[in-house]
């Protein structure tokens, strides 16, 4: 008893072990899995990240041509780091910072680009088998 | 509360929860007591069902299921994802050809979990019985923990580290030293810990004959984990099915024989010490720089099964592999799920300020069993 007593009364006078976070700045360890970036130069868009994505967050639309998008989740996100593992040529780096999930005044409409995404890539997918089938029959 | 008449003694019934100050997730139970003494008891469980066993044959392919299985608990994370992940290796019939240093990697995951979760637990514990200063001592000690885990694989306690074939990320040499030391701090406070759960006599005097549980009556309602262990089974799914390395390092089963709650409390204080022996066991096996994941080609195949010690008792995975991306049946038997069958008749006869220390001190994790 006199033990967690002493214990106590030195406890009153040390320094608290957690931050106070919003007010003192927090410094990340190494290896700290913070916001993914995209470098669209190195992308290829071989979709490897979307399909590797645990929770669905990566989306990729290819519209007809040659525009194409890469639109990430962060709210879905779990930050698990598989898609920039998954990617061969480097264009997704996890940062060592964490960025909140939606700024002031952005507005993310998910399910509209999932609409989206699911429809072109049902498209995408169409035009695949169609191919297939073609080859198949020549 | 209610009088009713139970074997025609008029009763008080008590509802405890669903929410409630001593628990730290939603359980409900109802107490009919007789001037404070508990007579019977009624438990429902499953109020944070989400449908994880069902989403996994559906939804997810089984490269993501350690991630999803994950979220099972906040807690014992890494357990569900090991217990998982080495299921599934079995079933596509890799688990021989995984890396030591993928074990190693894997143990030192597990092994801190086991160390925050005791941590925890034994916090939680002392702060039902009243005793708030080793409570915020304890969690104060269990800082340190989570900023080794956060040191080592980003994140706190949701660890995310393990993937089938292998482990996500390495430690590197300057993080393997920085763990050394910060070993070493957490070994003091797990001393501080057992001297306060040896020699204090508040929580000794609360805890001492409370909840009393035989060694046969471990053996007959199937106890598992620190609960078993502290009746005097000596049974460690470490030992006893074993992924790791557990055996080569000469893992000890702590086992006591008073079967109590202060009982209870030892076995997982001295757990800890094992726990810290065997991450520096880890550290020390293997070197960085190693193999640390394979190249998965296969689907899982056949029928699997997984037994993990998790931080609370055996942890079991089945998985049954359909030769598709997605298995077609996983099924999870959590600790927790074998420890609550005892509770309704060790609380008989207990006064009812003694019904949040002695529900504590068997450890229950409420969302693994609701899943």
């Amino acid at each position: 008893m006199l033990k967690m007593f002493i214990t106590s009364i030195k406890n009153l006078f040390r320094k608290p072990v957690t931050q106070l976070y919003p007010y003192e700045k927090y410094e990340p360890f190494d290896g700290y899995r913070g916001k993914i970036s995209w470098e669209k130069g190195k992308c290829t868009f071989c979709m490897k990240c979307g399909r590797a994505c645990t929770s669905g967050a990566i989306k990729i639309l290819i519209y007809s041509g040659e525009t194409k998008e890469w639109v990430w989740n962060p709210i879905q996100c779990i930050y698990c780091g598989e898609c920039v593992r998954s990617c061969p040529f480097g264009a997704l780096i996890q940062e060592k910072y964490y960025a909140s999930p939606i700024t002031k005044g952005e507005k993310l409409d998910w399910s509209e680009i999932e609409k989206k995404a699911g429809r072109l890539e049902d498209r995408w997918r169409r035009q695949l088998r169609d191919r297939r089938g073609k080859r198949k029959s020549e | 509360m209610k009088k009713i008449k139970v074997n025609q003694e008029i009763c008080t019934t008590i509802p405890m929860g669903s929410q409630h100050v001593a628990l730290p997730e939603p359980v409900k139970l109802v107490f009919d007591t007789e001037n404070e003494v508990v007579k019977r008891v009624s438990f429902d469980v499953s109020y944070v069902h989400r449908g994880i066993e069902k989403s996994l044959t559906t939804m997810y392919d089984f490269k993501k299921a350690p991630y999803v299985v994950g979220r099972i608990c906040g807690i014992c994370a890494i357990a569900h994802s090991i217990a998982c992940t080495v299921a599934l290796e079995r079933s596509i019939g890799i688990d021989g050809e995984v890396p030591d240093r993928v074990r190693a990697v894997r143990m030192i995951g597990l092994e801190l979990d086991r160390l925050q979760s005791h941590f925890l637990i034994n916090g939680h514990l002392a702060e039902v019985c009243g005793y708030e200063n080793i409570f915020m001592h304890l969690w104060r000690c269990r800082e340190f923990i989570l900023d080794t885990a956060d040191m080592l694989f980003g994140n706190r306690v949701q660890y995310d580290v393990v993937c089938v074939g292998g482990v996500n990320r390495d430690i590197d040499e300057k993080t393997g030293t920085r763990i050394s030391e910060a070993l070493e701090e957490i070994e003091e406070s797990i001393g501080f810990m057992e001297e306060v759960f040896t020699r204090d006599k508040t929580l000794v005097k609360r805890l001492e004959g409370l909840g009393v549980v035989s060694k046969d009556k471990a053996f007959e309602y199937g106890l598992v984990g620190p609960s078993a262990r502290a009746s005097g089974v000596k049974t460690d799914c470490r030992i006893e099915d074993d992924w790791g390395m557990y055996r080569d390092f000469g893992l000890e089963i702590i086992t006591m024989t008073e079967g109590d709650a202060l009982a209870r409390c030892l076995v997982r204080v001295l757990e800890c010490f094992e726990s810290v022996r065997m991450i520096r066991e880890a550290l020390d096996s293997t070197s960085p720089g190693e193999e640390i994941q394979l190249r998965v080609r296969d689907n899982p195949k056949k029928d699997a099964v997984c037994r993990n010690e998790a931080p609370r008792g055996e942890l079991f995975y089945y998985i049954r592999g359909t030769g598709k991306k997605i298995p077609g049946r996983v099924k999870i038997r959590t600790p927790t799920f074998a420890n609550i069958p005892i509770l309704p008749h060790v609380m008989i006869g207990v006064r009812y300020n003694d019904v949040p220390p002695l529900l504590m001190s068997f450890d229950p994790c409420l969302s693994c069993t609701g899943r």
